[in-house]
C-alpha cells in the first residue's frame, strides 16, 4: 500500500514548475488572508466588514516607511523575515493541492517538521536582529516554545505515519479512504493543532510577539517585514490547517462534491476552530509550557503511537 | 565662569568618546598641552573647525599645564542631551585632587537652581578624597535622573552664593559662554577610574555622528557591549542593562523601571516615576468601583495576552457608564459573564499562578499571588462585592523587591496587578522623618 500515491505525480511534473509553484504560492496567499479573516472577525467582534481589515493594513504596510533601530544586524534581521513566508510556502509544498504535492518526497512529513524547526532560527533572528531588548526576549520566548513543541509535533506526525505506512502525504491521504486518523488518533490531532499555533506563535502560544514584551520580535518590525512576518505566521497556520486536513480529516475525500471543495471546506473548518478555541484563551507562559509539554504531551503522543502500532500490527488500517 | 587655578590631577578621560564632537568655534590659541596624557580618546568625527591649535604636537601628547585662556566656548550647542539613564556607580573619584583649585572666581549668584531633579542617579562609591574641599557642599539626596540639559542657558550667569538644593538645569543654554582666562595648568588626568560607568541607557539620538572606534571594538555603535554576571542559578550569562517604560501597553503610565536583564530575567530593579508632579493618581485607577476595577482588569488581562476578554472587559466598562438604563443592563451582564470567565479560566491560573506573592502582614487585599488579586477585582467587577476595601497603594521600593529575580513576563503580571503609590521615595522618607 506504500506505492498507492507513487503513481500519482507531483503538481510540478504534471503541470510545468511554474504554474505549480504560483499555485502553491496563490494558495498559501488565500490561505493567510482566510486566518487573517477569521481571526479579525472573532476578536474585532464587528459585522463581516472587519474581516476585509488585514488585507487594508496589508496594503498599507507595502507602502509605510521602515523604521530601523541603533545598530541593528540588517542582514540576519532581513533574512530572518524573509525566511518566515518562505519556509511557510515550503511547508505547504508538500500538502495535497487538488491531489497532488508540489514537490514528493519518501519523508513528506519530516519535510514538514523540518520547515518548522527551521522557523526556530529565522525567528530568532528576527527577535535578534533589531538590537532590541524587548525583540530579543521575545526571540529566547520562543526558543522555549520550540523546546515544548517541537517533540510532541514530531510524535504526533510520526503517528500519522505509522497509520499509513508511509510518510508520503499523498499515501497518508489514500491510507485514510475508509476511516479518518482522525477518529483513532485524536489525541495526535489535537497536539498538532496546538503545536501548530505555537509553531506560528499565534493564539494561546503568542508569548513570543506577547504584548507584556511590547509585542516580542515583532516589536521593532515596520513596513515590508512586518508585513512578510505577519503573512508568514499567517500562512503557516493555514497550512498547518491544510496539513491537518491531509493528515487527520481525509484530505480532499468526500461524498458529491469534487475534491478540491472538501479539501476547502475541511481546512476553513479547521481555520475556524483554530481561531474560536485559540481565542478563548489567554497566552500561555513559556515556561510554565514547557513543563505541560514534556511531563503531559510527550508521554500522550507517545502512548498515542503506541496504540496507533498496535492497530497497524494487527491489520486495523490495512 | 573662572575655573582659573582648577587642578583636576587624577582624572583619567581615556576611553571617552568624544567622537562627533564638533567644537568649531573654540580658539585654542596659544595651548600648551604638554603632560595631559589623552590616551585612548576617541576623538574620531571630531570638527575642529576654525580651532586655532597652531604650536600642537599630538603625537604622544602631553597636554599637562595646557593653558586654556582665551577658550571661547559660544557656539556650543547642548541642546538636546538626554542624560537620563546615566549610571555613574562605580566611579571612583579618588585620586582627584582639588587642593589647589580657585573656584573663588565663580560666581553662580543669580541663577536660579531650585527643582533640579536628579533623581535616581546612582553616585554610589564616589570618593572624593580628603582634598577636597567641599565647603558648605551637600549634596545628600542628590538625583540625577532624568535631567534634561536640553536647551540650558548659562550664559552671562553669575553663580555667587548659590544655593544648589534643588536645581533645575532645564532650559538652560550654554551658548554664549565664555571660559576666557581659566588656567588649566598642571591638569593631570592621568590615573582616574571611569570603569564603571555606564552609558547603555543615555540618550544618544542626537549624537549620530559618534564613532567609538578607538575603543578597541569594546562598543557598538556607542553602547556598550553586554556583559556577563552570574545569574540567580549561578551560571554566567548575558546582562544588558534596561530601562522599561515609562509608555508600554499595559504599563503604568510614567512609571520607569531600571535594572539588568539576563535572558528574561529581571535583576536589580528599581522604580521610579518619571512625572513626580502628578503626585494624585489616575482618578480611575484609585476607585473601587465597578468601572475601576473593570479598568484594572482589562489592562491586566492585555499584559497576560487575552485581548478578546480584555475588549468585553472595556465593552462592560463603557456600558456601566452610559445613561440608558438598557445598555447599562446589557453592561451589567457583560461585566458578569468576563468576570466569571476569568475567574474560572484553567489557563489563566495555571498561567498566573505563583506569581507576585506578597506575604507581608497587612498588604490585606493586596495578599496572595497575582491570580488573587485579580480574582478579588473579578468580584467586584461582577458587583458581587458592593462595599471593596480600598485598595492600599503600594511603595515603589516595595513593589521593586518583589519583581527581583522574576522573569519579565511574570514582573509585568505583577505590576499590572498591584496598586502603584505615586507618592516618590523622596517624599516618603521625608514623611517617615529622615
Amino acid at each position: 500500500m506504500s506505492d498507492s500515491g507513487a503513481g500519482i505525480a507531483t503538481s510540478a511534473a504534471a503541470w510545468g514548475l511554474a504554474p505549480a509553484v504560483l499555485l502553491v504560492a496563490v494558495v498559501a496567499l488565500l490561505l493567510a488572508f482566510g486566518v487573517a479573516a477569521v481571526d479579525r472577525l472573532v476578536v474585532s467582534g464587528a459585522g463581516s466588514r472587519a474581516m476585509w481589515e488585514p488585507l487594508r493594513s496589508g496594503v498599507r504596510l507595502m507602502a509605510e516607511e521602515r523604521r530601523t533601530t541603533l545598530a541593528p544586524d540588517s542582514l540576519l534581521w532581513r533574512l530572518g523575515c524573509a525566511s518566515v513566508p518562505v519556509l511557510a510556502l515550503l511547508s505547504l509544498a508538500v500538502v495535497p493541492l487538488g491531489g497532488r504535492t508540489l514537490l514528493s518526497t519518501s519523508a513528506d512529513l519530516v519535510w514538514f517538521n523540518a520547515m518548522e524547526s527551521i522557523l526556530w532560527a529565522a525567528v530568532w533572528l528576527v527577535g535578534w536582529g533589531p538590537n532590541a531588548v524587548h525583540a530579543l526576549t521575545g526571540g529566547y520566548r520562543f526558543l522555549i516554545q520550540g523546546l515544548s513543541y517541537e517533540l510532541p509535533l514530531m510524535f504526533s506526525l510520526i503517528t500519522v505515519g505509522i497509520g499509513a505506512q508511509s510518510l508520503r502525504a499523498t499515501d497518508v491521504v489514500a491510507a485514510q479512504e475508509s476511516l479518518w486518523f482522525v477518529l483513532t488518533m485524536p489525541v495526535a490531532f489535537a497536539v498538532f493543532l496546538a503545536t501548530a499555533a505555537a509553531f506560528a506563535f499565534w493564539g494561546p502560544f503568542a508569548s513570543p510577539a506577547g504584548v507584556d514584551v511590547a509585542g516580542g520580535v515583532r516589536s521593532e518590525l515596520s513596513g515590508v517585514e512586518r508585513l512578510l512576518v505577519e503573512l508568514g505566521r499567517a500562512a503557516f497556520l493555514g497550512a498547518a490547517a491544510a496539513m491537518a486536513t491531509a493528515a487527520f480529516l481525509g484530505g480532499d475525500a468526500g461524498p458529491w462534491l469534487p475534491g478540491p471543495v472538501w479539501q476547502l471546506v475541511k481546512t476553513v473548518g479547521v481555520v475556524v476552530l483554530f481561531v474560536l478555541i485559540g481565542r478563548r484563551l489567554p497566552v500561555v507562559r513559556p515556561e510554565r509550557f514547557v513543563e505541560v509539554a514534556w511531563m503531559v504531551l510527550i508521554p500522550l503522543t507517545l502512548l498515542q503511537a503506541l496504540v496507533v502500532a498496535v492497530l497497524s500490527l494487527s491489520g486495523f488500517y490495512a | 565662569m573662572d575655573h582659573g587655578g582648577s587642578d583636576g590631577g587624577g582624572m583619567d578621560h581615556a576611553a571617552m568618546g568624544h567622537g562627533g564632537m564638533d567644537h568649531g568655534g573654540m580658539g585654542h590659541g596659544g595651548s600648551d598641552g604638554g603632560g595631559m596624557d589623552h590616551a585612548a580618546m576617541g576623538h574620531a568625527g571630531m570638527s575642529h573647525g576654525d580651532s586655532e591649535d597652531g604650536g600642537s604636537d599630538d603625537g604622544g601628547i602631553d597636554h599637562a599645564a595646557m593653558d586654556h585662556s582665551g577658550m571661547d566656548h559660544s557656539g556650543m550647542d547642548h541642546s538636546g542631551m538626554d542624560h537620563s539613564g546615566m549610571d555613574h556607580s562605580g566611579m571612583d573619584h579618588g585620586g582627584m585632587d582639588h587642593g589647589d583649585s580657585d573656584d573663588g572666581g565663580m560666581d553662580h549668584g543669580g541663577s536660579d537652581d531650585r527643582g533640579m531633579d536628579h533623581a535616581a542617579t546612582g553616585h554610589v562609591g564616589m570618593d572624593h578624597g580628603d582634598d577636597s574641599d567641599d565647603g558648605a557642599m551637600d549634596q545628600v539626596g542628590m538625583d540625577h535622573a532624568a535631567m534634561g540639559h536640553a536647551g540650558m542657558s548659562h550664559g552671562d550667569s553669575e553663580d555667587g552664593g548659590s544655593d544648589d538644593g534643588e536645581i533645575d538645569h532645564a532650559a538652560m543654554d550654554h551658548s554664549g559662554m565664555d571660559h576666557g582666562g581659566s588656567d588649566d595648568g598642571g591638569m593631570d588626568h592621568g590615573g582616574s577610574e571611569h570603569g564603571g560607568m555606564d552609558h547603555a541607557a543615555m540618550g544618544h539620538g542626537g549624537h549620530g555622528g559618534m564613532d567609538h572606534s578607538g575603543h578597541g571594538g569594546m562598543d557598538v555603535a556607542g553602547l556598550p557591549m553586554a556583559e556577563t554576571a552570574t545569574d540567580r542559578d549561578g551560571l554566567q550569562l548575558d546582562e544588558l542593562k534596561v530601562s522599561l517604560g515609562p509608555v508600554l501597553p499595559g504599563w503604568p503610565t510614567g512609571l520607569l523601571l531600571r535594572g539588568r536583564l539576563q535572558g528574561d530575567v529581571l535583576t536589580g530593579v528599581g522604580l521610579s516615576w518619571l512625572d513626580q508632579e502628578g503626585a494624585s493618581a489616575d482618578a480611575l485607577d484609585a476607585g473601587d468601583s465597578r468601572p475601576a476595577a473593570l479598568d484594572r482588569l482589562a489592562r491586566f488581562l492585555d499584559v497576560a495576552g487575552w485581548p478578546l476578554a480584555a475588549h468585553e472587559a472595556r465593552q462592560a466598562r463603557a456600558g456601566l457608564m452610559s445613561h440608558d438604563p438598557d445598555v447599562v443592563a446589557q453592561a451589567d451582564r457583560l461585566a458578569v459573564r468576563v468576570a466569571r470567565r476569568v475567574r474560572r479560566s484553567r489557563t489563566l491560573a495555571w498561567s498566573a499562578r505563583g506569581t507576585g506573592v506578597m506575604t507581608t502582614e497587612g498588604s490585606g487585599p493586596l495578599e496572595g499571588d497575582v491570580l488573587d488579586r485579580v480574582r478579588r477585582w473579578c468580584d467586584t467587577a461582577a458587583g458581587e462585592q458592593h462595599a471593596p476595601e480600598p485598595l492600599p497603594e503600594l511603595r515603589l521600593d516595595t513593589v521593586a523587591t518583589l519583581l527581583e529575580g522574576a522573569e519579565i513576563g511574570a514582573a509585568r503580571l505583577t505590576l499590572a496587578s498591584l496598586p502603584l503609590s505615586r507618592q516618590t521615595a523622596l517624599e516618603h522618607s521625608e514623611a517617615a522623618g529622615v
